[in-house]
């Protein structure tokens, strides 16, 4: 078998490379930021900081996730050993684990085919490791450094299942035991090992009891980890929390039921990086049509189908656990965000796909070859290798576009390291609209990634302190702080700027224009077709839609001049909603807002509900990022209502302080890299202003829960004054006028958590005018001191 | 045994379906919020907000901006005044050549010493006084034309149009929707940037060649007003009217009440007397003042 598996890893190793050689290319990005900076800590004083994921949370960012990963750390920091701080180090790393795999998944389908037909075997192990090492989803494992924890994992796991197939039925399994102790200290879903391990037994025709007897040390090794863990993390569950976590289970139904991830599995393009309709699709979907037929022909006419068909049927078993333990982040996007999910879920399907596909025959069986399976054999062997290399030219694209993306991710922190050696000593700088994804990778998803990229040994100095972003933390919001981005700019004390994709710069936020007649002009532009869903996220072509039809009513909303971020006016529209006809579950059902853009860039998007009746919309258009990034001079909008019986009714221009009050920090705050003000002391000062507000009598601010959980904003502000134990940690409630200071003490706060604070307006009887304060995000201490 | 065969044996058959549906289908799937996706969309607070009165002495200064030669009407500036009306498209006002219908629906009531005269069925020019119009169903659409443009009212709407001394006022009594509209492109708004507007019910819009002063803002002629907004370099206001004062105080209805034939009359009465309780209700009482 050594000849052969040798064989095969070069092959591999070629396939490899020929498909993610360009990864090595690629740079540092998302949570990268943060174990780099940390890597470069341990190795440079503070060693104990490597260890401290044997006793603590992955990465020590408990807003963002629990996760227990300390051997995946130990991987990383061999690599920083190696290479330092330079990327292609880290990718080479992942390419090589990736290789490792493929090999593991030749031999596991070497072992089953060979039981299966009982004579020797290359050709269809070589193409299953193929499907497995070329799909494009495995884009996002394989040049993401941090998916090394599914490299890694995967490694472990495959071991095991290869120990567990030559150990057979009586053979010694002991070979596991640290397989599976490793696996699990660098990815939980390792926890599925044992059961696995069981099932594979009890195929190999043992008693349930006799399985059970013999993985017991497998058990044993998972109840250990999960009480290790469990001390290590302070939760028994872990995983994402916070908002991430929140957002991720508001949508838990719709991405089981709904197919999108099913289908990237299928086409697995990054088609936010480059078109579907493509030559490689048009392949695909031939060669998917010659699977289909391949797959029935091969169950009528193949001799083997029901030997191959209860093995196949153990593979979707492995699916089904494999899926199980990842159904909280199960999902992949239109650009393959996600795809890591899958990576050890296609080794099941790689093998169960070929199974299904090509026909198997026992050696010595004494019946002769069918003559379908003449013809079927080379067939599916040829569909096959088309297979692998459609998938190797999807890849290359899917990897070239971590590595553009990377290379944005270096020119923004160029930019910021040269305005930073610019900057007068005292001066900070302020940057926002850093983006949340580059074609269709993940990037700053979290401005918390900022601190690492301006830290060494990504930079030669700290400049961490000396920037801050307004993105929104931990997650990134579609709109700036309007309010807090004006008062820095009166403060002077800080350069405001944003990053512009497209000019790959960063440029200053506008300047507030004044609008003398404030009046908006409203045409009604008749019925439309729909956009479809994948379209939806296009400013110009919701903007530029002129297909007829019956789907949508649009309006054209005419400014009387552009509005700018932190201007007095904001879009108010009334809509009503006559009559509502069931939609398509896969249409979007929000009202939205889009002008003329030569960018790519997404548009508002209004939720309406479908309830019967005047929907009052307030929108900051100034306010938000896209709007920015798009030049904010556009005076025509065009409002896409999702059903038929809605119409708008009036839209004008209302000056924001009649609807949103202001909270603002006193006294030059500090801010960390993230945007939240670092308060050393137990208190904060503040300022407050509702005066605009007719009507107000009193104030409120909303102190929320740690761990900032941004997606609260779905609660009304409503819910947390009246349960502030339920919804929010606390309400301060302000008698002394509708503007002035206010000292917020912070001592119920969680030092070095995130909290956010809300300020509105009320009325004699409690109720809320207008709308919240935009947030302002507090933090007791320092990021870099966290503690509980 | 046999069943879990069968069973067993059929599932190639639904893989071989996923492929051909891959093969086939061109889906479309909804923006969702995925996992390193943007979060959903912060949309603030939707309930209709009716803002509690403003007298207007109360107003807050430094929000707003006057531009040019313009009397300080800090005291008098108030942007609910905008909610009274809205810009369309000037190809909405209704062209002369189009209108058409009986004109049974349609009634002029005049206060004395008011010229206006008569162009077709469905135009008149007002040349001086102030008039009532008022349109009801089966007539569609009446036109009034005057030194600064044609205002139009539509079926079920009630307007009172009045030309003093180079100043204009329509005032919409009862008239939803578009109604009540005005295509001020003559005069002191002739060019291209004409406004065309629909003026809401309780709302009335003011023009003059002259700069609005606070008389002309506020005119004592009985009926009370609040939250005023000035435009067009002063040339244009507008502000919202107690429908129920004007009910009391207007001389062109006080004519009406006090007409012999009551039918039709009694009907635009009526239709302005529940749009006044209506307004009463949805914007309260409370701010309205008379100039004494």
């Amino acid at each position: 078998m050594l000849p052969k598996t040798l064989l095969a890893a070069a092959m591999l190793l070629f396939a490899i490379f020929l498909a993610y050689g360009e990864a090595l290319k690629a740079y540092f990005t998302c949570d990268d930021l943060w174990h780099m900076a940390k890597l470069h800590q341990a190795f440079n004083g503070s060693p104990g900081i490597i260890l401290e994921s044997f006793y603590g949370p992955w990465a020590d960012r408990k807003s963002a996730y629990l996760f227990y990963r300390p051997f995946t750390e130990l991987t990383l920091a061999l690599d920083y050993a190696i290479c330092k701080g330079d990327a292609s180090g880290f990718h080479l790393a992942n390419l090589l684990y990736h290789w490792l795999n493929g090999i593991l998944v030749f031999v596991i389908a070497i072992l089953l085919f060979e039981r299966l037909t009982k004579e020797k075997q290359f050709l269809i192990p070589l193409l299953i490791a193929l499907l497995f090492v070329l799909h494009p989803a495995n884009a996002e494992p394989v040049v993401w450094i941090l998916s090394r924890a599914d490299l890694v994992s995967t490694l472990f796991y495959l071991s095991t299942i290869v120990i567990t197939l030559k150990a057979g039925r009586d053979g010694s399994l002991k070979g596991t035991y640290p397989l599976l102790v490793l696996g699990l200290l660098s990815k939980e879903s390792c926890a599925t090992i044992p059961l696995l391990i069981l099932l594979l037994q009890w195929a190999q025709r043992s008693s349930i009891r006799e399985s059970f007897s013999r993985t017991k040390f497998h058990w044993l090794i998972l109840i250990v980890y999960l009480s290790v863990r469990a001390l290590a993390l302070q939760s028994f569950t872990g995983g994402y929390i916070g908002s991430i976590g929140q957002m991720l289970n508001q949508s838990f139904l719709e991405r089981l039921f709904i197919p999108l991830s099913l289908w990237k599995m299928f086409h697995p393009s990054n088609t936010e990086y480059f078109a579907p309709g493509n030559a490689d699709e048009l392949l695909l979907r031939i060669l998917y049509l010659a699977t289909g037929l391949l797959i029935i022909l091969n169950q009528l006419y193949s001799a083997s189908a029901g030997r191959r068909n209860s093995l196949f049927l153990l593979c979707l078993i492995t699916l089904t656990l494999l899926f199980s333990i990842n159904l909280q982040v199960w999902s992949i996007t239109d650009g393959m965000a996600g795809s890591r999910i899958a990576y050890l879920l296609f080794v099941p399907v790689a093998i169960g796909l070929v199974l299904l596909m090509v026909p198997t025959r026992e050696a010595g069986e004494k019946q002769k070859r069918r003559a379908a399976e003449k013809f079927l054999y080379p067939f599916s062997v040829v569909v096959l290798f088309a297979l692998c290399l459609v998938y190797t030219r999807i890849a290359t694209e899917n990897t070239a576009a971590w590595v553009k993306a990377g290379d944005e991710i270096r020119a923004i922190k160029e930019s910021i390291v040269e305005k930073c050696q610019d900057l007068p000593s005292g001066k900070s700088i302020c940057v926002n609209n850093l983006p949340a994804h580059i074609e269709g990778t993940i990037a700053f998803f979290s401005s918390d990634y900022l601190e690492g990229l301006l830290q060494p040994p990504l930079t030669k100095e700290d400049y961490s302190k000396r920037a801050f972003s307004l993105d929104g933390c931990p997650l990134q919001l579609p709109v700036l702080n309007a309010d807090l981005i004006a008062f820095l700019k009166k403060e002077d004390r800080t350069e405001i700027v944003y990053w512009n994709g497209q000019k790959k710069r960063f440029l200053p936020v506008p300047e507030v224009k004044p609008i003398e007649n404030p009046i908006v002009k409203v045409k009604e532009l008749g019925f439309f077709k729909k956009i479809r869903g994948d379209e939806v996220k296009n400013l110009s072509t919701l903007f530029e839609n002129t297909s007829p039809g019956k789907d949508m009513r649009s309006y054209l909303v005419t400014l009387p001049a552009p509005l700018t971020i932190s201007g007095p006016w904001l879009l108010e529209m009334l809509i009503e909603t006559e009559t509502v006809e069931p939609l398509p579950f896969f249409q979007d059902k929000s009202a939205v807002l889009s002008w003329s853009s030569h960018r790519k860039l997404p548009p508002v998007f209004l939720a309406l509900g479908k309830n019967r009746g005047e929907k009052l919309l307030r929108v900051a258009l100034g306010d938000y990022k896209s709007w920015i990034e798009s030049g904010s001079d556009a005076v025509n909008l065009r409002l896409d209502l999702p059903y038929q019986g809605q119409l708008l009714k009036t839209a004008h221009l209302v000056p924001t302080r009649t609807f949103r009050p202001v909270l603002l920090p006193l006294n030059s705050p500090r801010f960390s890299s993230n945007g939240l003000i670092e308060s050393e002391g137990g208190a904060i000062e503040l300022s407050y202003d509702a005066t605009g507000i007719e009507g107000a009598e009193r104030t409120a601010i909303e102190l929320s829960y740690p761990y900032c959980q941004f997606e609260v904003f779905k609660e009304d502000l409503d819910k947390n004054l009246k349960n502030p134990g339920k919804h929010a940690l606390k309400v301060f409630n302000i008698s002394k006028g509708l503007k002035g200071d206010y000292r917020l003490d912070l001592s119920d706060t969680t030092a070095g958590a995130y909290h956010y604070l809300r300020l509105c307006a009320l009325d004699r009887n409690g109720n809320i005018l207008g709308t919240e304060s935009y947030p302002l995000g507090v933090l007791r201490g320092s990021c870099n001191k966290r503690s509980e | 045994m046999k069943t879990k065969r069968f069973a067993l044996d059929k599932i190639p058959f639904f893989i071989a379906g996923l492929f051909f549906l891959a093969a086939f289908l061109n889906p479309e799937f909804p923006v969702l919020a995925f996992p390193y996706g943007p979060p959903p969309t912060m949309v603030t607070p939707t309930t209709p907000f009716t803002p509690p009165v403003v007298v207007p002495t109360d107003v807050q200064s430094g929000i707003f901006n006057f531009q040019g030669n313009v009397p300080n009407f800090l005291n008098l500036s108030s942007p609910v005044a905008l909610n009274g009306v809205q810009l369309v498209d000037d190809n909405s006002f209704p062209q002369t050549s189009e209108l058409k219908g009986p004109t049974t629906g349609i009634s002029i009531r005049q206060t004395e010493g008011t010229t206006y005269e008569k162009i077709g069925d469905y135009v008149v020019k007002l040349v001086k006084g102030e008039i009532l119009v008022s349109v009801k169903r089966p007539s569609e659409t009446a036109i009034v034309e005057t030194p600064f443009g044609n205002i139009s009212i539509s079926a079920n709407g009630d307007a009172i149009i009045k030309l003093v001394d180079g100043t204009l006022r329509v005032m919409n009594l009862d008239g939803q929707g578009q109604s009540i509209k005005a295509q001020l492109d003559k005069g002191p708004f002739a060019g291209p940037a004409d406004p065309t507007l629909t003026i809401a019910p309780g709302y009335e819009v003011v023009a003059s060649e002259k700069t609005l002063s606070r008389s002309l803002l506020r005119p004592r002629d009985g009926i009370a007003r609040r939250h005023f907004k000035v435009l067009e370099n002063a040339h244009l206001a507008i502000s919202e009217f107690s429908l129920e004062s004007a009910l009391n105080a207007s001389d062109v209805i006080a004519d009406l009440r006090q007409a012999k034939d009551g039918v039709k009359e009694r009907r635009i009465l009526g239709d302005m007397s529940k749009m006044a309780a209506v307004l009463n209700h949805m914007n309260g009482t409370q701010g309205f003042t008379v100039e004494e």
